[in-house]
């Protein structure tokens, strides 16, 4: 019997949503291995129609435990970037990142910062390296030191090939370049897990034992990994958050505690749900992953023990991205970077404004074009943390194809 | 141009034959390199294709080809025809079409194949009847695979 040729089973491979092919992952070691192919990943982002990343953003609610409570989320921006997907998001600035073999070993990986309140985005300067790795699939974070106002990412490797990766660039300096540092372990991060407390780029390792599925947050102001049991839910009991936190990193102290959710809110929820972060309040945020109507975002308080839903409302929020493999990443704590200029974070920048950019009523207009023309070297704090006062506490979510 | 240089025969792996209008069937660049070669003369023998699916193929192509100002119908009524075409076609036929719209390079063809594949198909083991592969997992990778890939199975 004839069979069909494996470029056309990528082909209607290529077709099935996320979540069918990571089902078919199971299907036989040929296509397991061919899912996780860079190839077959560019295909199906191909297939899936250019990412598009839209951005949505509301004042975060003054009491989320009111009984009905709602958000209105608007619009503020979207961006067209192919083969982009999320590396991260600090302070009001989002950071894209893809990465590819340009030849056999010979690994890439390029850099968008985008600004979802002014439109702006500019390139990095590309990284370039040797690798063993097949797919050389680097992590990449952004993060903002609050300390010395400084905005960086942090690129390393695959931890099996490339332990000496490790690399940081500081933006808006006068040499953009990226700077090599030391790493005395070899470790693996997870992707989307990573935070900025205090700009330190020194690498400490803290034994949290039970701790390796946790989200890192900033729990009022200090590290903390919050994982939760969702096992026992299946035998009746409610889910448990677990969280750590890092009293004293010098001490390596570490205090752990679990709470008890007070409803079984989360179980009737066929969607994922994860941690965002904390409020200054001390409310656990939490989010859905996928795109769904109603959208619900979730404010947990370990002190009060009280759980509020707040949905999402903004028409077509969850329909829209529904139909297609979406996800949505929530970010709290919002500020418009009106000031930031990200035109100078590159010596070769290529800079491009999107198709469609709406500002936010709640904005100043400061344009972002005139401040470019000025001829600064450093940065502008003290304008940043005007800025940083006036839309404090926005709670900002935006939505992109969901990479397998 | 003469009529008979207008038609072409199309003859189907069990022998049958289909006389078709030459721009309907050079839809197909696999058939459109063979005249273009003229390394075949008014007949055109399609080893790899039954005449139950070529006529389905013809069928297709009918529809697409724009025949002397005869291909004003709207996208919308086209795309309508396609949903059609492919909506009650069993896992077998859908499966020789793929193969026959892979031979006779028709480009539209296998992506329209393909796409009723992917929206037809919903679970691995649909979709491993229909490929006939063999799960070469042992038990155990089986297992762990599935525990990696665990939250595509929740719904």
């Amino acid at each position: 019997m004839n069979s069909i040729p494996i470029d056309i089973i990528i082909e209607i491979l290529s077709r099935f949503p996320a979540k069918t092919i990571h089902r078919f992952c199971c299907v036989s070691k040929l296509w397991s291995s061919m899912f996780h192919s860079p190839y077959f990943h560019e295909l199906f982002l191909t297939k899936a129609g250019i990412p598009e990343f839209r951005f949505f953003s509301s004042p975060q609610p003054h009491n989320p435990y009111e009984n009905k409570a709602s958000l209105i989320v608007s619009a503020d921006s979207h961006l067209n970037m192919p083969w982009m997907q999320f590396g991260g998001y600090a302070s009001g600035l989002i950071c894209l990142n893809r990465l590819m073999s340009i030849s056999k070993g010979v690994h890439e990986a390029e850099h968008v910062i985008y600004n979802p309140s002014t439109g702006q985005c500019a390139s990095l300067p590309k990284l370039t390296w040797y690798s063993k790795s097949r797919d050389g699939r680097p992590i990449s974070f952004l993060g903002f030191d609050p300390i010395d106002k400084q905005f960086k990412v942090l690129c390393m490797g695959d931890p099996c090939y490339d332990d000496d990766l490790y690399r940081i660039m500081t933006l808006g300096t006068e040499e953009m370049s990226w700077r090599k540092i030391q790493c005395p372990l070899t470790h693996d991060p997870s992707t989307e897990n990573g935070i900025c407390i205090d700009g330190s780029e020194k690498y400490k390792f803290i034994k949290a034992e039970g701790c390796y599925t946790a989200n890192l947050i900033n729990y009022k102001g200090k590290l903390s990994g919050i994982s939760w049991d969702t096992f026992g839910v299946y035998c009746g009991r409610r889910p448990e958050l677990h969280m750590w936190v890092l009293e004293d990193a010098e001490k390596q102290e570490l205090s752990k505690y679990v709470y008890t959710f007070p409803n079984d809110k989360f179980v009737d929820c066929d969607y994922e749900v994860y941690v965002v972060g904390a409020t200054a309040t001390g409310d656990i945020v939490l989010s859905m992953r996928y795109p769904c109507t109603p959208f619900y975002v979730y404010y947990f308080n370990p002190e009060r023990n009280t759980l509020q839903c707040v949905e999402i409302e903004e028409e077509g929020f969850g329909d829209a991205f529904c139909i297609s493999n979406n996800k949505v990443y929530t970010f709290l704590d919002h500020v418009e970077d009106l000031k930031f200029n990200i035109m100078k974070t590159t010596n070769d920048a290529t800079s491009t404004s999107p198709p469609e950019e709406k500002r936010k009523s709640t904005s100043t207009s400061t344009s972002s074009k005139a401040h470019m023309q000025q001829d600064i070297g450093t940065f502008e704090s003290i304008n940043k943390f005007d800025a940083l006062r006036h839309l404090d506490d926005d709670l900002f979510t935006y939505t992109l194809p969901h990479n397998i | 141009m003469s009529k008979s240089e207008k038609k072409i025969v199309l003859k189907s792996l069990d022998n049958e034959a289909f006389e078709v209008e030459k721009a309907v069937a050079l839809q197909s660049q696999t058939i459109w390199v063979m005249c273009e070669d003229k390394c075949v003369g008014n007949e055109i023998p399609l080893e790899n294709v039954t005449g139950q699916i070529l006529a389905k193929v013809i069928d297709y192509c009918k529809k697409h080809a724009v025949v002397d100002g005869d291909g004003d119908e709207s996208s919308e009524e086209l795309k309508n025809w396609d949903t059609e075409f492919t909506k009650n076609m069993d896992q077998s036929t859908l499966f020789n079409m793929i193969l026959a719209a892979n031979y006779l390079n028709i480009k539209s063809l296998l992506n329209l194949t393909c796409q009723a594949v992917a929206d037809k198909t919903k679970t691995i083991d649909e979709f491993h009847t229909f490929l006939n592969i063999e799960n070469n997992f042992t038990p155990e990778e089986e297992a762990q695979i599935c525990q990696e890939n665990l939250w595509a199975f929740d719904d």
